[in-house]
């Protein structure tokens, strides 16, 4: 996983529960990396795992959540990344139909080898996208709440919900967005 | 100065507020530093990225050829259109992670029959068709060919096939020759597929149409095929009724230089036998007058000479009349025959001979034959019936046109690769117009008691059958002249 999404963690740490918190998660997990991370280099997805897991230890939330709530808080950060890949996008669908290719420059930028998740989409209705996530992180409630974030960010109410998940034992995870 | 004494200047409310804003430097250096590597590791990527599209690309495509590639190798087996869909399919929700499927068969517009797979049954099951299957399935047809279209499986598609679980529907029309066509659908759970990936499907479904097409034309020609092949014995055989009808018609135009043929024998046949019957009397008479002899008065010896020498002469004229009218029966019945159609050696000489013989009533008042063979035999593959019916045909053309009196000649020769036979006369000849039309099927320029018109296009089938040629040259006046060349038969192959 890349540094840049443990240094976007940290932020949100920082920002939704204080320094202390974020202090306590590196302290209690121990990892090896001792909680330093660089932006453009990449670790173990595990590590983050656990500061998810260690963070729902202490503040009595549930993991997924962390997840999604982190996801929306990140979406700033990836906005900021798309500005120079995609223009001309006004809306929500269209957003999330190019996001699949600036993270695949973010994460191989670096690394041209590195593991990326992929997204294919299908609209069978105008006002309904079905977004297939593959990926062996199993990171759907953080790209759930990545959505999210981009729906306020367009104001757009949405109603998110998934008709597959891989943590229900499926192959992928189908995430309907029905605006 | 210690940092101990200097920050004994400080409170550590301040000291705080000091390392805060050190932090905060320190974190904005480090970004900007994490920005100016993502900025270098971007270059950088940009750089190779087209590289690393192609390759990428490069992958995708291969993945897509193999399965193209794999569905086209199967396809051209020697599967049926049915065998195919199935495969098809089978493969298509391999590659998409599907399990249910119907395959619906039309013809104008009907439907036929359908047929299933879902994650339940291990094969194809038929479905029953009711007349609600009749209308769902028309509801959610796909209406362009080789087109692949998504739509969501409505509440009564689910439940008139409750097999179909997930919410859409893959559907594909493959049209056939006919008005027959057939209808995909693949229940699938999504369709959230790359570009690429879609467009394998795309290519795949345009593959799979044409070969069903090409099958289906292939089905279509080989009916067609087996008509024609009907047909084709069907015209072999009339063509062999109307080969023997113009032999008879040949018969007809002979039989009554046949019958003064037989007559003749026939008639001194009766005459030497009511002699004969006379003799026998006088036998009979010199006999009792033996026997009487003895009695009174000596036999004629000289009468009884006489009748023993005459008898003889007339049995043997009898006998050759009968070898006679039996030879002229044993050619009438050889060329009337309805022969098969089967090639064997056979002696272009002999056929000449034994049709000079048929027509020899004919020619021997008026004509004269002339016969120059160049050798004894000219060995060819052929058909001896057909080939003298062909010979009989020129010959009684040739007389036709010498009405009054004319030569009749016969010509053979042997070249190394063809026997080449010449039939001329000195008859009326024929006008150029005439001569490009005679192998034409009833075209005569005989009156229509006389020709069928048939003669000559017949001859001609029955050349075209040897592999042999013929043609004619004629002279208005002068006469006309058929050339035939026979491939010859080689000695190794006999």
């Amino acid at each position: 996983m890349k540094g840049s999404v443990f240094n976007g963690f940290e932020a949100y740490i920082e920002q939704e529960y204080g320094l202390h918190i974020w202090q306590q998660v590196i302290e209690n997990t121990a990892l090896e990396s001792n909680g330093i991370y660089l932006g453009s280099e990449t670790y173990e997805d595990q590590e983050l795992f656990s500061l998810l897991d260690e963070l729902a230890n202490l503040t009595d939330c549930t993991a997924n959540d962390i997840q999604r709530s982190f996801g929306c808080f990140f979406f700033q950060t990836l906005f900021s990344l798309t500005i120079e890949h995609i223009s001309n996008v006004d809306n929500l669908f269209d957003f999330l139909k190019a996001v699949d290719d600036v993270i695949h420059v973010e994460v191989k930028k670096a690394d041209p080898a590195a593991y990326t998740p992929a997204f294919f989409y299908d609209s069978p209705k105008e006002n309904i996208l079905v977004m297939r996530y593959v990926s062996k992180r199993g990171m759907c409630y953080f790209a759930e709440g990545l959505i999210l974030g981009a729906a306020k960010h367009f104001n757009t109410p949405v109603q998110i919900s998934q008709s597959k998940c891989v943590h229900c034992g499926d192959d992928y995870c189908l995430i309907n967005i029905e605006t | 100065m210690s940092d101990q004494h200097r920050n004994l200047n400080i409170s550590p409310q301040e000291h705080i507020e000091l390392l805060q804003k050190a932090l905060a430097r320190e974190k904005t250096a480090r970004k900007m530093l994490e920005e100016k590597v993502a900025s270098i590791n971007r270059t950088q990527f940009t750089a190779t990225e087209e590289l690393l599209a192609s390759y990428e690309t490069a992958r995708i495509r291969q993945i897509q050829l193999q399965f193209l590639s794999f569905l086209n190798r199967e396809n051209i087996e020697d599967k049926s259109i049915k065998e195919l869909s199935k495969f098809f399919v089978e493969n298509v929700l391999q590659l998409i992670g599907q399990d249910t499927a119907v395959i619906a068969d039309y013809k104008k517009g009907k439907l036929l029959n359908a047929v299933a797979i879902n994650k339940n049954q291990n094969d194809w099951i038929l479905l029953a068709i009711k007349a609600s299957t009749e209308e769902i399935l028309s509801k959610i047809a796909p209406i362009d060919n080789s087109k692949w279209i998504r739509s969501i499986l409505s509440e009564d598609a689910h439940q008139e096939f409750p097999f179909m679980t997930a919410p859409l529907l893959l559907s594909l029309r493959v049209n056939q020759h006919n008005d027959a066509h057939k209808n995909i659908f693949i229940n699938v759970e999504h369709y959230c597929y790359s570009d690429d990936f879609k467009h394998t499907l795309k290519i795949a479904a345009n593959q799979f149409t044409g070969i069903v097409q090409k099958r289906s034309t292939e089905t279509m020609l080989s009916s067609n095929y087996s008509k024609l092949k009907q047909t084709l014995k069907l015209l072999r055989a009339t063509q062999q009724q109307l080969t023997h009808n113009e032999k008879m018609v040949s018969l007809g135009q002979l039989a009554a230089g046949v019958a003064h043929e037989i007559n003749n024998p026939l008639s001194y046949l009766s005459s030497n036998l009511e002699t004969l019957q006379d003799y026998i009397s006088q036998y009979e008479q010199i006999i009792n007058q033996s026997v009487d002899a003895n009695n009174s008065k000596s036999v004629d010896l000289t009468e009884l000479a006489y009748l023993k020498e005459d008898s003889k002469e007339l049995l043997e004229a009898c006998l050759n009349g009968v070898s006679r009218v039996s030879d002229i029966v044993k050619n009438l019945k050889q060329f009337s025959k309805k022969g098969s159609d089967e090639f064997s050696t056979v002696d272009l000489v002999t056929i000449i001979n034994t049709s000079l013989a048929i027509i020899a009533n004919k020619i021997k008042y008026k004509h004269e034959v002339k016969v120059e063979h160049d050798g004894e035999k000219l060995l060819i593959s052929g058909n001896f019936g057909q080939l003298q019916q062909v010979f009989v045909n020129l010959f009684i053309n040739a007389i036709d046109a010498m009405p009054e009196k004319g030569i009749l000649t016969i010509k053979t020769l042997n070249t190394p690769d063809e026997a080449i036979i010449i039939v001329k006369d000195n008859g009326m000849g024929m006008a150029k117009e005439t001569v490009t039309r005679i192998f034409e099927p009833f075209y005569t320029t005989k009156a229509d008691s006389k020709g069928t018109g048939l003669g000559l296009s017949v001859s001609y089938a029955i050349i075209t059958k040897h592999n042999a040629s013929i043609t004619a040259n004629s002279e208005i006046n002068q006469g006309t002249a058929f050339t035939l060349k026979f491939p010859l038969v080689s000695v190794n192959s006999n």
